[in-house]
């Protein structure tokens, strides 16, 4: 007869060499935790996806300028032949406009914020803004891969899976990488979003992200079906345990004991994800500091409060999808829209972390795929659209070892090109592995004979934005 | 060995061993071989021999391959270490000199200027593998080529007392290595076991009785023959193969749209079914279309290497793309053909594997040779080229239709030949004034073009009717009204009159056009039957036509010299007098002949196309701009004042002037006209049949068009320039290359012309051929024992994994090329083996020695794949519908999926009802942006891209899926039911019968007890609420069939849960 061993014990011996063992472990993503190559200043990250592209011209990169050239022909000199999309490029002519809407400077660095981000420019102290991010697509599919997998084609890991695949598990009941997806009040997003996202590529499937949603299953098939109440599950769960265990007995193979390790861990999921998602009690003023719509399930700011719940409770990666960003026409219409769905809520989710202590190893990031032109699409309009721009655009990130307050970057009068210190994707990745404890150089898996990085061949930390 | 002689069974079963499944574990032959063994086992083994392939050049290759490898751009102080004689010259290394050996003091320094490999690469070596280098070079430091790239050698089955070939091989490794094989799994482990493997399902209980029951020496042997012809078998393989194919039922991408490949699956289904040669397999899929006389399934084969990925995002660049699918194609064939991981070279040499970038677009070039046309997400067909391909029902009507039409065609021509009695007692009724009135009358067909909107076109037929596609735009024309032409408007005309090469003639038409670059005005020809048919012209202001059977080498054309003017209304004119010959065009402009140039002339056949009549395009090319009026077509040859009056807009009075001339002085032509006017107009019975064989072809072109539509491969006429792509980058060609293979594998040659796909396909299948075999072996290999014998089965290369085996991988290659690629034959070969019928059972000892089981000292355990655990719970709870093939089907699947990430979340899911909830997982709609959650829990991959190996994790999601998936709750209702049926009144013989079921064994006592405890309290908490019992059951579309009261049924259906959620139902063991 077997040792009932927990899986934590699984794990406590792996180091001491048992092979069988750890086999048996190799690719779990809800096994425990696997040590950094250094120590870590980030545990966790909450990446808070804008999906679609959110213009950089309208909400953080300001550009006074823009102004005086309202209405004129974008220069050759600025534009240098650069690649258009298919939406764009029969156009015949290129008028600059300037965004509607006013920008303030705020906090000690400084940094211009739109008059659509009043709560975000409230905690201008706290974000590391990056203004001068580049990519190299300019088309929503191979742009927010890129962003998710470090490749414009589909095939490779996601951020989150690298994680979890890197640092192993240390949540309780819950997976290492939880998704949640949003819909902006602005226009239906005429983009998809993708599994592959989420996806764990070629590293082993529990690695994958789970979505968490709203209503009666947050993951899919939680729930006992209707009239099978909790006490039944478990006398019926504790007799698959004992013919397992007899099985067990019989064969000899531990991947039975595994097996009834993660129906057990199935059974607590049943009661932790609802509690997780049940946030009526969390004090009735930090609901209201997330605004309105945090009491509608499935919105922007209920998932930033799930988003800082996960944390709490040690998830690696906690990924926010808010689409409907991509906006080619009716910009000024929608953008506020957008833009009211997620103010309050961020802003009050960097407070909250920071309150309880966690802002310092909780790694949180915005952004989209991509930029916006600052010419318009289908001329000049009153009601302006903008089409995919990949050359220049804002992303900011807070806590985790990343610098508070300052602003990186730079781009010209237009905010078309970068004028200083460009950022790439893999340089992104690159900083953000760093600060979670992980050399992206180590960071490997082979597949096909090749091994495989999230940074590919790409990537350099950038320390100036260490703090 | 395939083929007759397996029929003898190594494994003789205890005659009795029916009665007791314990009985058989006690006669195994396995015994005496192990007494033999151990005399013959030497005392001490020897110091291990270093083994270049297997020890020394994974190392070499990736530690230090990037900076000394095969890639000159990278390479270090011009050091290869992957050469020998390279090695030595620089002296890093010595044979046999540890000391005078560069390298050794090299990766021993503790310096890190001079350590290797350096620490900023981050790829130290471990002291095993120093040593190991060290053991290397002291004996010698010999190289040899990659096993992999040498053709696989059949070694003599090694002598002991095994049996079967398989077995002495494992033997003898196993003796090697001190370790027993197990005893031979139980008859009833070993019925699931086999069962499991070839179908993907488990047996039944009369299955098994039967199994039991059969005493003979050959019995398993028959249980073989069973499941080898069972069509369930040939879904098993298919399934294996899909993810390698990346097949699904969408394109992948942010649109994601729906695609019809699923006749491809089809085809893959029963290509297995029939036992069709591996070595067919290979070549139909990666060439089927340039087989000579290529047949419909042969080019349905092909679309193996179209189910890539397709991207109809507005505004990406359509060469990026069409590089990506070549590439992809390059990618999926190299891996699951060659076991090589090509992709690696397409940005640079390639670092491990002898294979330059140069190579790699060599290799690329076989693939890129297609149309590969982007394609839009608005109404998404298929990206060309693609082909329409009936699905069975189809194909019976389409045979109906077909049968019918013969019998109209028959009919009308009959009528042809005993018509002109009638006609002249007709002609002779005529009185002058009815003659008068037939002035215009006599054209074939006339598309006035006169409609005021809409898309429906009227012609001078009442049963030929004409479609607008595109804008409808109508406007004043040169007679009454006229068609506008934007560039994508085009009017479709069926059942148009066709042409022989030898009936005369002529077609005019009114036109302005607004351009003349090169337009069509007109057309009946099949683009994709080398253009055969005819068109009308303008190129560059003159007017041209093609008559066509064969374009160039059956074809004439005629051209003028003069340019037309454009922006002005011009009539233009076609005459063909029927003898072949360019000679007997003529075309007219504005009523004038126009002087004109023959520039093709080998017309030797027919014209007749079942193409529809095109106003404003040739097929589906040359859109016309401007506008067109009154298309006529004409039974004979127009004579000059005929083109006059047309150019005049007056009537032509053809029909009324045929009558004048005396009957004897008509020409047979002139006499057809008169006939096929009486025939069409004044004959009531020929014009009945006429519109019904209308009816019949426009029936039949719309159920042509409802065919699914199958992206395949269609080489072009002229193959692509291909250039080495630097960085891979689809904007940056560099050096011109033609196709051809590595130059580490025997040479591909044909002679006086460039290799293609063919040549390719069936070069992979040379007996020589180092990979292909080995790599096809190894990967059904897989398939029964959960690992390859190369465990990497997609790299062969040289970072993949040495063979474990690596004298029977070769053995088994060269037996199945000997079997002429005989693939049942293979898996039977494989299951009769002892090794595969050992138990699974796993001894402490065993786990610590072999913890993979890579050695085969006992039988193959691991968890089912995602589509067999579900399809055995339908199996086992009788709900598996068994209809084979057709579209996929949408089973049950969470609400809001796809809305959450579809494109302004229009997408929607829409669960089948009835058969299609109960098909094999195969079968599941494969959306690539939103795959089948429940699949993809169990580790499907997303099948955006090739995948060779699929990872057994092991996740608490699992779990739920198991326990609430409103499929295996329905499962477990179901199989509650029978165990109420089929188990009688005991409750224990219930519990036996889903064990049988499930599992394919009887319960112990103890799990008997266990169960039972759990039905009496889920029984008495369904007493004290029966409404619970109400809404558990209710789960699952298919209706209660048990009288059996709620709350039983559903304490009955806790236990058949309980039973379908066991580590051994989802287990193979």
């Amino acid at each position: 007869m077997l040792d009932r061993i927990s899986r934590r014990n699984f794990l406590a011996r792996t180091a001491t060499g048992s092979a069988a063992i750890a086999s048996l472990l190799q690719g779990d993503g809800f096994a425990g935790e696997i040590k950094p190559h250094f120590a870590p200043k980030a545990k966790r990250v909450i990446f808070l996806h804008q999906s679609g592209g959110p213009s950089h011209l309208e909400l953080m990169d300001y550009k006074p300028s823009l102004k005086k050239y309202h209405g004129s022909e974008l220069p050759d000199s600025i534009r240098q032949g650069q690649r258009l999309t298919g939406m764009t490029s029969g156009q015949k002519s290129f008028p600059v406009i300037a965004p509607k809407f006013k920008f303030q400077q705020h906090g000690k660095s400084g940094a211009w914020f739109s008059e659509l981000l009043p709560h975000t420019a409230q905690i201008s102290d706290e974000l590391c803004m990056i203004r001068s991010m580049h990519t190299d697509a300019i088309n929503h599919d191979p742009a927010i891969t890129f962003m998710q997998t470090g490749s414009q084609q589909p095939g490779r890991p996601s951020f989150g899976s690298w994680l979890s695949y890197g640092l192993g598990n240390i949540a309780d009941n819950l997976p290492s990488f939880v998704v949640m997806i949003s819909h902006g009040s602005g226009a239906d997003a005429n983009q998809g979003l993708l599994d592959r996202l989420w996806g764990s590529g070629f590293l082993p499937s529990s690695h994958q992200g789970v979505k968490l949603r709203s209503g009666r299953d947050p993951v899919l098939y939680l729930s006992d079906p209707p009239g099978l109440d909790r006490d039944l599950r478990r006398r019926m769960l504790n007799g698959l345990d004992e013919l397992n265990r007899l099985q067990l007995e019989k064969d000899g193979d531990l991947e039975i004991e595994t097996r009834i390790q993660q129906y057990e861990m199935a059974f607590r999921m049943q009661a932790s994800v609802p509690e997780l998602t049940d946030v009526s009690r969390e004090p009735e003023k930090l609901l209201e500091s997330y605004g309105p719509d945090v009491r509608k399930p499935g919105s922007f700011a209920a998932n930033c409060l799930l988003a800082r719940r996960l944390a709490e409770r040690g998830v690696r990666f906690i990924q926010l999808y808010h689409r409907g960003w991509d906006n080619h026409g009716g910009l000024p219409l929608n953008i506020p829209k957008q833009c009211k769905d997620i103010d309050q809520p961020q802003a009050a989710l960097i407070r909250d972390l920071k309150q309880r202590g966690m802002l310092d190893d909780t790694l949180v990031i915005w952004g989209g795929e991509f930029g916006r032109t600052v010419y318009g699409q289908g001329g000049l309009q009153d009601n302006y659209g903008r089409d995919h721009h990949g050359r220049c655009f804002t992303m900011w990130l807070a806590g985790g070892g990343f610098k508070p307050g300052i602003v990186h970057g730079e781009t010209d009068d237009y905010g078309y090109n970068i004028v200083r210190d460009p950022l790439s994707v893999h340089d992104l990745h690159a900083t953000m592995l760093h600060c979670l404890g992980l050399d992206h150089e180590r960071l490997t898996f082979r597949f096909q004979g090749r091994d495989y990085r999230l940074t590919d061949v790409f990537g350099k930390v950038e320390k100036r934005l260490l703090g | 060995m395939p083929g007759g002689d397996v029929g003898v069974c190594p494994l003789e079963f205890d005659n009795k061993c029916g009665t007791c499944k314990e009985r058989n574990m006690s006669r195994c032959w396995w015994i005496p071989i192990l007494s033999m063994l151990s005399a013959s086992m030497p005392a001490v083994a020897e110091s291990p021999k270093v083994d270049f392939s297997r020890d020394i050049r994974p190392i070499l290759s990736q530690h230090c391959g990037s900076c000394h490898g095969a890639d000159e751009k990278t390479r270090e102080a011009s050091l290869r270490l992957d050469v020998r004689e390279s090695a030595i010259a620089k002296k890093a290394i010595v044979p046999k000199d540890l000391k005078a050996s560069k390298l050794v003091a090299r990766i021993d320094s503790k310096d890190p200027e001079i350590q290797m490999p350096p620490p900023e690469a981050k790829k130290p070596l471990t002291d095993r593998q120093k040593q190991l280098l060290k053991a290397w070079i002291e004996q010698g430091a010999e190289y040899s080529k990659h096993w992999a790239f040498e053709a696989p050698r059949r070694s003599a089955v090694p002598a002991n007392i095994a049996q079967h070939p398989i077995d002495a091989f494992v033997l003898d490794r196993l003796a090697r290595e001190k370790l027993r094989p197990a005893p031979e799994a139980d008859r009833p482990t070993l019925l699931r076991r086999v069962t499991l493997d070839l179908t993907g399902l488990p047996p039944t209980p009369a299955e098994l009785a039967a199994f039991l029951a059969d005493s003979s020496p050959n019995a398993y042997e028959r249980v073989l023959d069973r499941l080898l012809a069972s069509p369930r078998y040939a879904e098993r393989q298919a399934m294996a193969w899909l993810d390698a194919a990346r097949f699904a039922d969408t394109n992948g991408f942010n649109n994601d749209e729906d695609r019809t490949q699923w006749p491809w699956r089809d085809w893959l289904i029963e290509s297995f079914a029939r036992n069709l040669p591996y070595d067919r397999f290979l070549v139909e899929q990666l060439a089927g279309d340039l087989l000579p006389n290529a047949k419909l399934d042969q080019r349905v084969a092909t679309a193996f290497l179209r189910n890539q990925v397709h991207n109809t995002e507005g505004g990406i660049i359509p060469e990026e793309y069409r590089v990506e699918y070549v590439a992809d194609r390059v990618h999926t064939t190299a891996t699951v053909f060659l076991g090589l991981s090509m992709q690696c070279a397409r940005c640079h040499d390639h670092k491990y594997d002898p294979i330059t970038q140069r190579e790699y677009y060599q290799f690329f070039s076989f693939f890129q040779n297609i149309a590969d046309r982007p394609a839009s997400y608005a109404n998404f067909v298929g990206a060309e080229p693609y082909i329409r391909v009936p699905t069975g029902e189809q194909r019976i009507r389409l045979e109906t239709l077909d049968a019918h039409r013969v019998l109209l065609e028959k009919e009308l021509k009959s009528r042809e030949g005993a018509v002109d009695a009638a006609c002249a007692a007709w002609e002779k009724s005529l009185t002058t004034e009815a003659r008068q009135k037939l002035a215009g009358a006599g054209s074939l067909l006339r598309v006035s073009l006169d409609e005021k909107a809409g898309a429906n076109v009227a012609t001078s037929e009442a049963a030929i009717r004409g479609t607008v596609r595109g804008k409808s735009n109508w406007g004043p024309g040169k007679i009454g009204g006229s068609l506008e032409f934007d560039g994508a408007t085009f009017v479709e005309v069926l059942s148009a009159p066709s042409f022989e090469g030898d009936t005369p003639f002529s077609i005019g038409i009114w036109a302005y056009p607004t351009a003349n670059d090169l337009l069509a005005f007109a057309s009946k020809m099949d683009d994709g039957a080398g253009h055969r048919g005819w068109d009308m012209l303008l190129e560059n202001g003159k007017v041209s036509t093609h008559l066509v059977n064969h374009w160039p080498d059956n074809g004439l054309k005629v051209v003028t010299r003069k340019p037309m003017s454009v922006n002005a209304w011009h009539h233009v004119l076609i005459t063909y007098d029927g003898s072949r010959k360019g000679a007997g065009v003529k075309i007219y402009v504005d009523g004038k002949l126009e002087p004109s140039d023959i520039t093709n002339d080998t017309l030797k056949d027919t014209l007749r196309t079942e193409k529809p009549l095109h106003i404003g395009r040739r097929g589906a090319s040359l859109p016309f701009k401007g506008k067109l009026d009154d298309l006529q077509i004409f039974g004979l040859e127009l004579s000059a004042d005929n083109a006059a009056e047309l150019a005049a807009t007056k009537p032509v009075d053809l029909v009324g002037s045929l009558l004048a001339i005396p009957v004897e002085k008509r020409t047979p032509a002139q006499q057809a006209v008169i006939r096929r006017f009486y025939l069409d107009k004044i004959d009531t019975a020929f014009a009945k049949s006429k519109a019904e064989l209308a009816d019949v072809i426009r029936q039949r072109a719309d159920l042509e068009k409802a065919f699914p539509a199958l992206m395949v491969m269609d080489e072009l006429p002229k193959p692509r320039d291909s250039f080495l792509l630097k960085r891979g980058q689809y904007d940056r060609p560099g050096e011109k290359v033609t196709s051809g293979v590595p130059a580490i594998f025997p040479p591909l040659s044909v002679r006086d012309r460039i290799a293609n796909r063919l040549d390719l396909a069936n070069w992979l299948v040379t007996p020589e051929h180092p990979l292909t075999a080995r790599v096809a072996v190894n990967r059904w290999w897989e398939m029964y024992f959960g690992t390859g014998l190369v465990k990497t089965i997609e790299d062969f290369g040289l970072t993949g994994e040495f063979p474990s085996h690596s004298e029977l991988l070769d053995w088994l290659a060269a037996e199945f090329v000997r079997s002429a690629w005989d693939v049942k034959a293979l898996q039977r070969l494989i299951v009769t083996s002892a090794t595969y019928r050992q138990s699974s059972h796993v001894s402490k000892e065993a786990r610590e020695k072999d913890p993979e089981n890579r050695l085969l000292a006992r039988g193959p355990r691991y968890r089912l794949s995602a589509e067999s655990i579900r399809d055995n719970a339908l199996a086992i709870s009788g709900l598996l519908a068994e209809r084979m093939g057709g579209p996929s089907v949408k089973p049950y699947q969470p609400a809001g999926l796809w809305e959450d990430v579809t494109v302004e979340r229009r997408g929607k899911y829409v669960a089948a009802k009835g058969e299609g909830l109960y098909r094999r997982g195969m079968y599941t709609f494969w959306k690539r942006t939103c795959p089948p959650p429940g699949l993809m829990t169990f580790d499907a991959p997303n099948r955006e891209v090739c995948v060779a190996r699929r990872a057994i994790t092991n996740t608490p999601l699992q779990a739920l899926v198991l326990l609430n998936d409103p499929t295996y709750l329905e499962a477990a209702r179901k199989l509650a039911e029978r165990m109420i049926e089929e188990g009688g009144p005991t409750p224990a013989g219930r519990v036996a019968i889903a064990f049988q079921r499930a599992v394919c064994r009887l319960p112990t006592a103890n799990e008997v007890g266990i169960l039972l405890r759990l039905q009496t309290d889920a029984l008495a908490r369904f007493r004290t609420d029966p409404a619970a019992a109400k809404t558990f059951l209710a789960v699952g579309d298919s209706p209660r069939a048990s009288k059996v009261d709620d709350a039983e049924l559903a304490a009955w259906a806790v236990v058949a849960s309980t039973i379908l959620n066991l580590d051994e139902t989802i287990s193979k063991r």
